[in-house]
């Protein structure tokens, strides 16, 4: 068993829209293990993503805290939990949201030139990652209107690892690409996470899922179920894909 | 229609800021606009109307009592437009010492008119607060009031040869003073009893009052009056009314460019704004094209929307101006004595509204055409796309420099439209301000400056009397202390067979005014400077001859220079070994002193009375005079540079916030994504800022420069209607300066309380939005 690299302490979150209160997060206690690839489950609704920008200092819980590396991410100020994001946090978002004023290159630059100056040795590293993801020469210098989504979101998954992040959160990133595009980007991150890096990812789609070592299911806000797969080795592994189905089945999914 | 209404009231409700902003500029360009057809359109009607009220004749005669004759009333009765003709007695000493209250004395060509003979058309109009007549009371021209600053109750003097009256002043007339810059005849009213003295001490002149039913009739008949009567002195309404005009019509001049450029920025707002609608309503248009709406509709709404806010703010501004317009009608007031109320007059408030709102609703016009073009899918899966995709500009991976920088040429380059938009709009409204701050340092500041620089020679001390006097006062005078320069001059020569009043002095080069416009000052015997405009007229030039008739003889002299003098279109300069080839035994009357310290011109010419009354001399502090005369324009100019400056400063307030906030507001998920990949907020306003603050600088030093560049040309054309070829206002590098910084500060602090709600923009918004 690995460290924990985050942790929340009665993580709480609470919306609240015509005076009516939501209850999103309700005193959530968890662990994010450092080389581990979680996955975060639930029905709609459920807090998945909600957990994901509390985890990754995207956003403030009502209650409660996130530690990170004994960092208490409530205390920290604005800048301070910028800082924090773009050194020890990488994102994929379902939208992927790359800066359609730049090109792809630029969107991957914007976010290294943050952690060094040394654009040498970033693009030199971009282009270690585009060829990883296998995004092409010619599609690096394209504007993101002008590339396909799989290749956008692959791009995406080069910006949230460029400077090579302490923890890669994913949020539905196959969610609005079709299955070849997404099984490439889901790829990407089974790749990266068999060189040790940290994932977490929300998503509700069996298939992503069962990438995951380690599958949390949330409802209501709170965590009701905790599934260890084990390493991923293939699609094909049915008795993998039948235990995840099972847990799913037990959760209710 | 209604369907097309309801879209309209939509929008209006989509962005309240931004519609109150574009209203805002809509408002101020008609605010400006409207000043500044009031001031052109309306104002000289206000003179007209005063002088119609006081019974103004449009020509008057004013002739020596014993050349007055009814045959020459019958003449004129027989010109054509002549309504009538009324006479008056009047006394007109040969020149008049008046006195600023508690100031410097001034000499004016008066005449006194029996106020309880007064009848006819021209009845006395007292100003508000006149009290009757007395015995020992006077009536003065409005100017008195508030230009000499004299109220009612003073004890007004003036003075004529050795002898000095005394009066009470009981009121002020609404008359405008006759005539023009150099030569105005102010009347003074007295009674009866105080009259009948004075006509025994005063020459006794008859004053013909010509009714014609135009004024340009007027202006005609004056030439010919002056061809069939001897000796008179003629004065037509035209030119007095230009003299009164010439501080409003400079004011309207500088009022109506401001304006021409107020109405330019917002039509580039107007512009930006229609182009932003229409990008950020881009799926909105693609759902209202699937569902049946035309593009015409679609167009309608956008028109309906900008056509009303363009109405209403320039409506707005219309109504806003007659706030305004009291204000500088008051200050125009205290210097021109022209008494103005302003009231609603709608052919310049419909020219305004229809300038302003018209030229917006024609732009929206060629904007929204590009609504047709779009197909309903385009616009649903796309849209527009407001940055080119042809080449990406500053890459990050081969372009050096803080990575804020380059992000904000890149947002700077991808918005093309609203950077070029800023720049135009702060280079404009710094070549306003530029214009307005040196009009300002010119003649706002120092009133005076104005004669400096428009041809007026201008001594400390002026000293005038019997030629020998004058010479023996030059010799003592060059020994004292603190005269700096002195020079014996003569202005007006008579010349025989010559209408051309001639200047002269030994040495030209020791003048100090700005009456030399082109060439050199004549230096030999042989050679003479001609004013620009005879010489035009005459078809002379620099190099030419110009002859002179002596005798029946031609002496002909080289021109070596064009001068120019206010309000005269004649003058000739000659050295003094010139005039001599003319007149052999001309010798200079007058003696113009420049002193080291101009406060003591008082002391010096009192020095110079006590020691040289007695051989003729009389001594006047021209320059203190001359800066108590100006001394009203100072007021005008400074409220006009005020109001200029407060547009100026809203405008770029105005544009840069506008601009700002709606590129936040657009920026919102690029903001949000930066923020979520590590930007700090104060990156982000910093590269929003830095989008920006170059294009302000840039516009601010662009402007300025065309606006120091064009100042000079611009007042030489205004001043070329008091025959002033060319002035010698020019703009400070210092004042510039620090109207760039201001205006860049100003610029910076705008973008950044814009871009305040950065601070707002969470990158979690993203996954809410």
């Amino acid at each position: 068993m690995t460290n924990p690299i985050l942790t929340t302490h009665q993580l709480s979150k609470t919306f609240s829209t015509a005076g009516v209160q939501k209850h999103v997060l309700r005193n959530l206690d968890m662990e994010i293990r450092a080389g581990d690839y979680t996955v975060v489950m639930g029905a709609s609704g459920s807090g998945k993503s909600t957990l994901l920008y509390a985890l990754s200092g995207m956003d403030r819980p009502t209650l409660g805290d996130v530690t990170f590396a004994g960092q208490h991410l409530a205390s920290m100020s604005e800048s301070a939990l910028a800082r924090f994001r773009r050194n020890h946090c990488g994102f994929v978002f379902q939208q992927v949201y790359l800066l359609d004023t730049m090109s792809i290159m630029d969107n991957v630059l914007a976010a290294g030139l943050l952690v060094s100056n040394d654009r040498k040795a970033l693009a030199a590293r971009a282009a270690e990652l585009f060829d990883q993801v296998k995004v092409a020469d010619d599609t690096r210098t394209k504007f993101p209107a002008q590339v396909s989504g799989g290749e956008a979101q692959r791009a995406g998954v080069v910006r949230a690892l460029i400077n090579s992040p302490t923890v890669l959160f994913a949020d539905e990133p196959t969610g609005s690409l079709d299955q070849t595009s997404g099984t490439a980007v889901l790829d990407v991150l089974t790749d990266v996470h068999t060189s040790g890096q940290t994932v977490v990812m929300v998503t509700h789609d069996l298939k992503s899922a069962r990438r995951g070592e380690r599958v949390l299911y949330l409802r209501d806000g709170a965590i009701v179920g905790d599934l260890d797969l084990g390493p991923f080795t293939s699609d094909d592994d049915t008795d993998r894909n039948d235990t995840l189905r099972g847990f799913l089945v037990e959760m209710g999914w | 229609m209604l369907a097309t209404w309801r879209l309209v009231l939509a929008n209006l409700r989509k962005g309240p800021w931004q519609t109150a902003g574009l209203a805002g500029f809509v408002t101020l360009a008609a605010l400006m606009a409207n000043l500044g057809l009031m001031f052109t359109m309306v104002y000289p009607h206000a003179l007209d109307d005063q002088a119609r009220a006081a019974g103004t004749p449009w020509l008057s005669v004013f002739e020596p009592d014993g050349s007055y004759s009814d045959a020459q009333v019958s003449w004129l009765l027989d010109q054509p437009g002549v309504d009538a003709v009324e006479h008056a007695d009047v006394l007109v000493p040969d020149k008049t010492t008046v006195r600023f209250h508690d100031g410097p004395e001034d000499k004016v060509q008066a005449f006194v008119a029996d106020a309880d003979a007064a009848s006819g058309r021209e009845a006395v109009r007292l100003h508000d607060g006149g009290k009757p007549l007395t015995d020992d009371g006077v009536w003065l021209p409005y100017l008195y009031e508030v230009v000499y600053g004299w109220q009612v109750g003073d004890e007004f003097t003036f003075d004529f040869g050795s002898s000095v009256v005394r009066l009470q002043v009981c009121g002020f007339t609404d008359e405008i003073p006759f005539g023009s810059y150099g030569n105005v005849w102010h009347r003074f009213y007295v009674a009866s009893s105080t009259y009948g003295q004075l006509a025994d001490e005063l020459p006794r002149w008859a004053h013909l009052k010509v009714y014609t039913d135009t004024p340009e009739r007027a202006d005609t008949l004056m030439y010919e009056v002056l061809d069939q009567f001897d000796g008179v002195n003629v004065f037509s309404y035209t030119p007095t009314k230009e003299d009164r005009l010439f501080m409003a019509r400079v004011l309207a001049t500088v009022i109506l460019a401001f304006s021409i450029v107020v109405v330019a920025v917002s039509l580039l707002v107007v512009r930006f704004r229609v182009v932003a609608s229409i990008e950020e309503s881009m799926s909105n248009i693609g759902t209202l094209k699937a569902l049946g709406y035309t593009s015409g509709q679609i167009a309608g709404s956008l028109l309906g929307q900008f056509g009303l806010v363009t109405l209403v703010g320039s409506a707005a501004g219309v109504a806003g101006s007659y706030a305004v317009l009291p204000l500088v009608a008051g200050r125009l007031e205290a210097q021109s004595a022209v008494v103005w109320t302003p009231g609603f007059a709608p052919l310049p408030a419909l020219a305004a509204v229809a300038v302003v709102a018209g030229t917006a609703l024609a732009v929206t016009g060629v904007v929204v055409v590009r609504i047709r073009r779009l197909g309903a899918l385009t616009s649903l899966r796309t849209g527009l796309t407001v940055h080119s995709f042809k080449h990406n500009r500053f890459p990050l991976d081969r372009t050096a420099g803080p990575l804020t920088w380059l992000l904000a040429a890149k947002s700077a380059v991808a918005a093309k439209a609203q950077t070029v938009t800023i720049g135009l709009v702060v280079a404009g409204v710094t070549v306003m301000g530029t214009v307005t701050a040196a009009t300002y340092e010119n003649i706002g500041a120092d009133p005076a400056n104005l004669v400096d620089v428009i041809g007026v020679e201008l001594p400390d001390v002026h000293a005038d009397g019997d030629p020998e006097a004058i010479a023996e006062l030059q010799v003592d005078l060059a020994s004292r202390d603190g005269v700096r320069a002195l020079f014996a001059y003569t202005d007006g020569i008579p010349l025989p067979d010559s209408s051309w009043p001639v200047v002269s002095t030994d040495d030209f080069s020791v003048t100090e005014g700005h009456m030399l416009c082109q060439g050199r000052w004549p230096q030999h015997a042989n050679e003479v400077a001609v004013n620009w405009q005879l010489a035009r007229t005459n078809g002379r030039g620099i190099g030419d001859t110009w002859g002179f008739i002596i005798d029946g003889t031609v002496q002909e002299y080289l021109v070596t220079g064009l001068i120019q003098t206010v309000e005269s279109t004649q003058t000739v300069a000659l050295t003094t070994d010139g005039v001599r080839r003319l007149l052999p035994d001309h010798q200079h009357d007058m003696l113009y002193v420049y002193l080291d310290d101009p406060a003591d011109a008082d002391a010096v010419a009192a020095d110079i009375r006590r020691g040289w009354a007695d051989r003729g001399v009389h001594a006047s502090t021209d320059a203190k005079t001359m800066t108590a005369r100006m001394a009203p324009f100072g007021p005008v100019v400074s409220t006009v540079t005020a109001v200029v400056l407060a547009v100026s400063v809203t405008i770029i307030v105005l544009v840069v916030s506008l601009v700002m906030s709606m590129a936040v507001r657009r920026s919102r998920r690029r903001f949000g994504v930066q923020k979520a990949v590590g930007f700090t907020n104060r990156q982000l306003v910093a590269q929003t800022t830095a989008t920006y603050l170059p294009t302000v600088a840039v516009g601010a030093a662009v402007g300025s420069t065309v606006g120091c560049y064009a100042f000079p040309p611009f007042m030489d054309a205004l001043f070329r209607t008091m025959d002033i070829y060319t002035t010698a206002m020019r703009t400070s590098a210092g004042t510039t300066a620090v109207l760039v910084v201001a205006l860049v500060a100003l610029g910076l602090a705008a973008a950044l309380a814009a871009t305040a709600r950065i601070r707002r923009i969470t990158p979690y918004s993203l996954v809410t939005e």
